[in-house]
């Protein structure tokens, strides 16, 4: 595991900022001096201009942060669980005509930020940004074992822990031609996913399954390249570009497993390849171009394609978009917007798939990916009547039709899809902004049970200033799906049962209060609540006899409730002109289950997979004291618990402690 | 279904008359002033007895606007004072409109003199053009005015985007004055974005979340603000293509496919 890579991104990152720093300190000692050159468009006599000086500013800290956990890792679920030096540099410096800056900051050899710049005139502008983040994974669990009974689990590692480090190099580099609106752009985006991850899957046989969880490294790469240029054709802006990526999943693609014989697959017993993450690559063109920005009318269009590979299963497709844009601006109290977007999408994959095994070769037969095509129409509208209220009104029409779904049974071939929506926006007065949306959407043919066919939303926002030192924000949203005709395709025998419902509720609020107690005192306490409640009818496919068929099982009306409650508060403080304070609490509780019937003779019922319950409370408080000669102290807290309610597996704590000393300059 | 190659033929087809279709607002865009535009122009013009008196008389006369002028001067549009750059020249007056009756009861003599006494000397402001209770359509269009024209970065969803279409202004994302660089930082994203979209950031308290208050994903990282191909403003042209960025694994395409996931 090569864990130093993204260090030594930041390492390299870091030596750019450094050399850059040099070069406008150095050109600040060379006296940073640039007269500005406007007198040659001026009426009145041209006065000599005073000369202008524009030091570097920024700051640079060193500190170290101690980190402490204790259990799971759920607490510290981004936190690089180990303690180390911090650095950092925020730079801006302008030696006109050149322009830097650099803001960064180093936690931890996987948890980084640096973002540079230069730029000379409007002639040359590159940017770079980096980020690193360490992910710590949960290790998960299945907490029945041996139940049911012919359900065997087998945790291969289960002392190891498992985390990501993520690291993302960004870069831009535009270069335009003096005195002519031209300009060319390259982009590369570098990602690296290094770590170690939970495998799971299934051996075995249907009557003696395996449920396994396995450790697997990963060594994710991904390069992602775009090139272009931009240009002015009479009236049309237009603009070009070319995106190639490319997937590298390293040298642990492919997992190996041995299965036993099985005799409904016509399976010899043998070790398998599974699970493979494929190398992937995909190129695309983007024509894109636009009458002028500033008419009454200002029409946008775009042409492109995009085409992906896989190298391992030599699947493929090609995709082709288009989109239309036109606004209308017919009266200054009415704006009319019409948009048109089409794709189409065409997959490719092969009929038939081999399985090499060590020593026997299957041939496994693929049904036909499904391609679509998709055309969305919409039309909004802006009315302005007076200058403290305005109503939006949208309509739009989606249009999907699929293909090659002979094979899948459960699709419609057509999905039409209806949304229109309603929002006011008022001021009744300088104190009060209120806004309220009503949305609603009809789906014809919906192909999944998760759409609903008809959704209704309400959105009731509110900003209340009573007076300056007090704001009230008030937001809820409450959305209403209804579903019939839900669709189950029952393999053994082969039926598709078209049937029950589908019903849900989302309540969505959010309050907050904001107090300036003081000049130098600020406050704000908020909280958000979520709550979704969805009572469904469920089908089961149950073995009755052994080796003997399915028989589909109706659950009618289930319920499934998750619910959230967020409340946080935050203070700012400062006693003095050179001391600041800061604390933040946030307290989380979440909750959710589902409720089955008891499936005909199942040994368990199925709620008992569902629940979880779980809290989090996080505290930060911060200090800040300003030293003589421009110095900082600084010394933060942060604290995490996460409090499993449900099993206490994923319990855990962090303390994060992180002492800083900070020059300003 | 089409071969590839009758694709290729459609899409050569296609571009010309795009092209053709786009020339033709040609016409629209000379005809650019009609009536509500020419409303907002009559806003961002400012006062038509006035004349233009150059940027030295706005910031080098009045020593409170010494940040200002150097904020100014080093950004690009700074660099876009020299008239020889041929590109369309930007100061002060470029935005505040003609600034002559601001200053007219002024001189030098008496800006020193009340320097010298320790006295900030205003200028009549309100000769100017009031850009903040502009309509949010001609705040936007004193920005648009040349950035249509200078191709430095590309605006191409921007006029029907969301923002543009709920009256969110350029202004409300970006501080001419604030910094030589206008751009918004991916960390200072966050904050911006929050400002407005509240709900959005109480989601983020929740247990499963993206590292966005931790600084590491940011929201420009998934949208792009001035508005583009796919709904919710997503910086690539669909989820899929927005989500693979940084899941590149989940790229594909898979011998097995999801269906219509775009």
């Amino acid at each position: 595991m090569r864990r130093g890579r993204a260090g030594k991104w930041f390492a390299k990152m870091y030596l750019l900022g450094a050399v850059l720093m040099a070069a406008v300190l150095t050109a600040g000692g060379e006296e940073t001096v640039f007269a500005q050159e406007a007198g040659e468009q001026a009426d009145p006599p041209a006065r000599e201009e005073e000369r202008v000086y524009y030091e570097a500013e920024g700051s640079y800290f060193l500190g170290y942060r101690f980190v402490s956990t204790e259990d799971s890792l759920k607490a510290a679920e981004y936190i690089d669980p180990h303690s180390s030096v911090t650095f950092g540099l925020d730079l801006l410096s302008c030696p006109l005509p050149y322009r830097y800056h650099v803001n960064s900051e180093y936690l931890s050899k996987h948890d980084f930020y640096a973002d540079a710049g230069f730029a000379y005139k409007d002639i040359v502008l590159f940017r770079d940004i980096l980020v690193g983040l360490h992910h710590n994974l949960d290790h998960f669990n299945f907490f029945f074992p041996d139940e049911p009974p012919g359900l065997i689990y087998d945790d291969r590692d289960p002392g190891d822990e498992y985390f990501l480090d993520y690291a993302s190099n960004q870069l831009l580099l535009r270069l335009k031609t003096p005195d002519f609106p031209f300009h060319t752009f390259f982009r590369h985006r570098y990602l690296e996913r290094d770590g170690r991850v939970e495998q799971r899957f299934l051996l075995g046989d249907f009557d003696r399954l395996i449920k396994t969880s396995a450790s697997r490294d990963i060594d994710w790469k991904s390069n992602a390249y775009k090139i272009g240029f931009n240009s002015h054709l009479g009236p049309v802006e237009v603009e070009y570009a070319h995106d190639q990526t490319r997937f590298d999943p390293g040298g642990n693609s492919i997992q190996y497993d041995f299965y036993p014989e099985s005799e409904l697959f016509s399976r010899p017993a043998d070790i398998y390849p599974h699970h493979v993450h494929p190398e992937t690559k995909s190129s695309a063109h983007t024509l894109k171009l636009h009458s002028s920005y500033t008419g009454g009318f200002v029409t946008s269009a775009t042409v492109g394609n995009l085409y992906q590979k896989n190298n391992f299963s030599q699947a493929e497709s090609t995709t082709w978009k288009g989109a239309l844009d036109v606004s209308w601006i017919p009266d200054p109290v009415m704006g009319l917007f019409f948009k048109y977007r089409h794709r189409n999408v065409d997959m490719d994959n092969r009929d038939m798939v081999v399985l090499s095994g060590l020593n026997n070769t299957l041939l496994y037969r693929v049904r036909d990916s499904i391609s679509y095509t998709k055309d969305v129409f919409s039309l909004s509208s802006r009315y302005r009547p007076v200058k403290n209220f305005s109503l939006l009104t949208s309509y739009q029409f989606s249009h999907l039709e699929r293909k090659d779904i002979d094979e899948w049974e459960v699709f419609e071939k057509r999905t039409n899809v209806h949304n229109i929506n309603v929002t006011a926006n008022g001021r009744p007065f300088d104190k009060l902004k209120l806004k309220a949306a009503y949305d609603f959407t009809y789906h014809n043919d919906p192909a999944y049970n998760t759409e609903p066919d008809n959704t209704n939303r309400l959105r009731l926002t509110a900003n209340y200033l009573p007076a300056a030192w007090v704001n009230l924000f008030l937001d809820y949203i409450l959305t209403v799906t209804e579903r019939d005709n839900l669709h189950y395709l029952n393999s053994e025998p082969f039926t598709l049962l078209e049937g029950g419902n589908r019903e849900g509720r989302r309540d969505q609020l959010l309050a907050s209060l904001s107090f300036m107690l003081s000049p130098k005192a600020t406050m704000t306490a908020s909280w958000s609540y979520n709550r979704w409640d969805v009572e469904q009818d469920l089908a089961y496919g149950k073995w009755t006899t052994d080796g003997f068929g399915d028989l589909p099982f109706f659950d009618f009306a289930v319920p499934y409730t998750d619910e959230s409650n967020s409340f946080s508060l935050s203070v700012h403080y400062m006693p003095r002109e050179d001391i600041t304070l800061t604390a933040d609490a946030t307290y989380t509780i979440a909750d959710g289950e589902y409720v089955s019937g008891d499936v005909l003779g199942s040994p368990l019922s199925f709620d008992v997979l569902s629940t979880l319950e779980a809290t989090e409370t996080i505290l930060s408080f911060g200090v800040a004291k300003k030293l003589p000669r421009d110095w900082e102290v600084g010394l933060k807290l942060y604290l995490d618990f996460y409090n499993d309610r449900n099993d206490d597996i994923l319990d855990g704590n962090v303390v994060v402690t992180t002492f800083n000393l900070k020059r300003n300059f | 279904m089409l071969s590839n190659r009758g694709r290729l033929r459609r899409f050569f087809l296609l571009v010309p008359a795009v092209l053709m279709i786009v020339s033709g607002c040609n016409a629209l865009k000379g005809s650019k002033p009609i009536l509500p535009i020419r409303e907002y122009e009559k806003m961002i013009v400012g006062n038509l007895y006035a004349d233009y008196v150059g940027t030295q008389n706005c910031l080098a006369a009045c020593h409170e606007h010494d940040q200002l002028r150097l904020f100014f001067d080093a950004s690009t549009m700074g660099a876009q004072l020299k008239m020889e750059s041929g590109m369309p020249l930007v100061d002060c007056e470029s935005c505040h409109g003609p600034g002559s009756l601001a200053i007219k009861d002024l001189s030098p003599e008496l800006v020193a003199e009340n320097d010298r006494l320790g006295i900030k000397t205003a200028c009549d402001f309100k000769t100017l053009i009031d850009l903040k209770n502009l309509p949010a359509t001609a705040q936007s269009l004193v920005c648009l005015k040349c950035h249509t024209a200078n191709a430095t970065f590309n605006l191409h969803n921007w006029n029907a985007g969301p923002h543009a279409v709920h009256e969110v202004s350029c202004f409300e994302c970006h501080d001419v004055h604030a910094s030589p660089d206008l751009k918004v930082t991916p960390l200072a994203s966050g904050r911006l974005c929050f400002g407005c979209h509240q709900s959005v950031q109480a989601q983020f308290s929740l247990a499963s979340h993206h590292p966005l208050k931790e600084g590491r994903v940011f929201c420009v990282d998934c949208h792009e603000p001035h508005g583009s191909f796919a709904a919710k403003d997503l910086l690539q042209d669909g989820s899929k293509e927005t989500c693979v960025q940084c899941h590149p694994e989940k790229r594909g395409p898979f011998l097995y496919e999801h269906a219509d996931v775009m």
